[in-house]
């Protein structure tokens, strides 16, 4: 048996980054993928991913609001959430922090401190 | 890598465009409900997504000028910036400038034009606090009221495929057809002793077969979303050129239609968009003054008939005025004097080749321009326009389109040597041309159809086939086609059938033949010529009104 692959659930209304993350980290986990805050409460619920990659600025329900959401529920309630957040936006960072996420990535990222930082939320 | 980073440019290529068309969209509705804040808070994510993926693409240029809008539009929505017509209409060109960068970034060519520059120093001049608040760009209002607005949705069920490879496989699968026509034809020539398993799994590849060339078609279909939502913008600018208010009301843009189709069909749509806007809806004032009010209203509506697509361009502007019509129908000389038509055979009358021009359109009917061009686009289509108009009250105009143009049903007659095609939809009857009309032999005549004229005409005449070998003994089949209201019989020597048949367009060498309207390759292997129904019929309808008014 080999080991059991984590599941990562991936939040942005872009398919740019999304498409982006997915190459980053398609070989190493299962990815489930979200375009908005509404469809990512109920994928994260559905699918019970181990760690949550969380956009800001998203219609229907932007990220603040997301992860206040997951974190008030059972099942997230200690799911690591990264949000991944524009470079220069620093009050997004406090408001992150402030709704509740474990930590950040800036976008743009490198595919490298992306990994790290997920592995590192992962016991990896 | 290189594969990836192509991968994602082809997704940021199609969502940037679909991030500006919302954008408009959002820009237009703001402009006329700047109470709906979430309006502007779309406008925001649009522009705030675009800065994202040009920052993770490395678009330096892109991201910078994307920052700034950014900035403006937090302006809007923090309210120190008040938005006006003009604000629309400056952000409207950013928009076009947007459009602009993104193809220069992605051709690899991301330089600063000095048109690009000007358009930031105004969008800066409107800010009251330059550049200080970045930091607060992203704050997210708590309290946002909860609108109808809705964003597209996206269904990530979806793949983007080069409309190349279509168009591959559809003429693929129409070789196939031809290909099964002549094996169909040789099976048929075993006797049948020795044909029937071959014949029976003919059977079931013809069932699969048709199968996979009904999902091929599918899968050119693509909604008129697209092509309905593009006007929201250029009807808002055309209407403001033209001081005038209109509102586009959009229904049924989730019908979908063959994508050849859809791109004819943008020309034809623009023209009455336009001529709706420049003549029919009339200024504020104007409307008020009779009544209506002063905004003006257009409806393009879609939606699918028994096989075919129906669209309408409705207005409630001035209408058709019948008796200006009709007065420049008979200085053309379409219209006898005493002559007495319906209603619809008026309005039918502002289709005519020269009928109007942009003068005589703007003073009499206010409609015309180039309505004829219109009409030919349709037909080149396979459709129909036809228009009802109440004076004052509006005008509607109706367009019925196939659904695709790749592959018809076709009724096969025998002319001549020859075998031709009629399209079977307009094919109302066959019946044994009469004894006495057949003894004729002239190019054209009128039968008694159980007591009805119908003109008819020798489609070997027409066709200009007589090579001397025509079998005088066989008695003549007569065909009754109609089309848009109008009938005639065709006369040929030999029913053959339906069956379905792939156009295959003819080119140019053979654009000005207006009796052909495409090509098909039967079982045999030979070619067989498409008649253009509408056109034909036409020049018959035309040569016997002549013919009577001679006698």
């Amino acid at each position: 048996m080999g080991v059991v692959r984590k599941k990562l659930l991936l939040v942005d209304d872009s398919s740019v980054v999304l498409m982006t993350e997915k190459l980053a980290l398609s070989s190493a986990y299962d990815l489930v993928f979200a375009k908005n805050g509404l469809e990512a409460l109920e994928k994260a619920s559905i699918e019970r991913p181990d760690l949550i990659l969380l956009d800001v600025v998203m219609p229907k329900m932007n990220g603040f609001e997301t992860c206040k959401e997951l974190r008030s529920r059972e099942e997230t309630k200690t799911t690591p959430i990264i949000m991944v957040t524009t470079r220069g936006e620093s009050t997004n960072i406090d408001s992150g922090f402030e709704s509740g996420c474990t930590d950040y990535v800036l976008k743009p990222f490198n595919n490298l401190d992306l990994i790290t930082k997920i592995r590192k939320y992962l016991g990896e | 890598m290189e594969i990836d980073r192509q991968a994602i440019l082809e997704i940021f290529l199609v969502e940037s465009e679909e991030h500006l068309q919302e954008m408009e969209k959002a820009l237009v509705d703001f402009e006329t409900r700047p109470e709906d804040r979430e309006l502007i808070e779309v406008i925001f994510r649009h522009i705030h997504t675009l800065k994202g993926d040009s920052s993770l693409l490395g678009f330096e240029y892109l991201m910078d000028f994307t920052h700034i809008l950014e900035n403006f539009l937090n302006g809007i929505r923090k309210q120190t910036i008040l938005v006006t017509s003009e604000i629309i209409s400056l952000l409207l060109e950013t928009v076009d400038v947007l459009r602009e960068i993104i193809s220069q970034t992605l051709a690899g060519n991301e330089q600063i034009k000095e048109a690009h520059k000007i358009l930031l120093q105004r969008l800066t001049q409107q800010m009251p606090v330059k550049d200080s608040e970045i930091q607060e760009l992203i704050s997210v209002e708590e309290n946002q009221e909860p609108t109808n607005y809705k964003e597209a949705s996206k269904n990530p069920r979806t793949i983007r495929v080069d409309i190349e490879k279509l168009e591959k496989l559809l003429t693929l699968t129409g070789e196939i057809t031809i290909a099964r026509g002549r094996l169909r034809q040789s099976l048929d020539d075993i006797p049948i002793e020795f044909s029937s398993k071959a014949l029976e799994a003919n059977m079931d590849i013809d069932s699969l077969f048709i199968e996979l060339q009904t999902l091929v078609m599918k899968a050119r279909m693509i909604p008129l979303r697209d092509l309905f939502q593009s006007y929201i913008r250029s009807l808002r600018d055309l209407a403001k050129d033209h001081s005038k208010q209109i509102k586009l009301i959009i229904e049924g843009e989730d019908v979908e239609v063959d994508t050849s189709i859809v791109q004819h069909l943008r020309a034809p749509l623009t023209h009455m968009i336009r001529n709706a806007v420049d003549h029919a809806i009339e200024l504020p004032e104007v409307r008020s003054g009779r009544g209506k009010k002063p905004a003006g209203a257009i409806i393009l509506r879609a939606f699918r008939d028994s096989g075919n697509i129906v669209i309408q361009i409705i207005d409630d502007g001035v209408g058709i005025n019948k008796q200006k019509v009709l007065e420049r129908a008979k200085e053309l000389g379409y219209v006898e004097e005493n002559e007495q038509l319906t209603d619809r055979q008026i309005y039918q009358l502002i289709f005519k080749s020269g009928f109007s021009t942009a003068k005589h359109a703007t003073k009499l009917s206010g409609r015309g321009v180039g309505m004829d061009v219109v009409r030919r686009s349709i037909e080149f289509l396979r459709g129909s326009i036809s228009v009802d108009s109440q004076l004052n009250e509006g005008t509607c105009f109706t367009l019925r389109l196939p659904l695709t143009l790749a592959i018809i049903e076709g009724f096969l007659v025998g002319i001549e040597e020859e075998v031709y095609i009629i399209p079977l939809d307009t094919v109302v009857e066959c019946l044994e041309l009469p004894l006495e009309e057949s003894q004729k032999k002239d190019f054209q005549g009128v039968m008694n159809l159980r007591g009805d004229a119908i003109a008819y005409v020798r489609l070997n005449k027409l066709l200009d086939l007589n090579n001397g070998n025509h079998k005088t003994s066989t008695r003549e089949s007569i065909i009754v086609v109609q089309y848009s209201g109008k009938r005639a019989g065709l006369v040929v020597d030999r029913l053959y059938g339906e069956n379905q048949v792939v156009v295959k367009s003819l080119g140019k060498l053979f654009e000005e033949l207006s009796i052909v309207s495409g090509a098909t390759i039967l079982g045999n292997g030979k070619i067989a010529l498409i008649l253009d129904i509408p056109s034909i019929l036409r020049i018959v309808i035309e040569n016997n009104t002549r013919e009577i008014a001679i006698s």
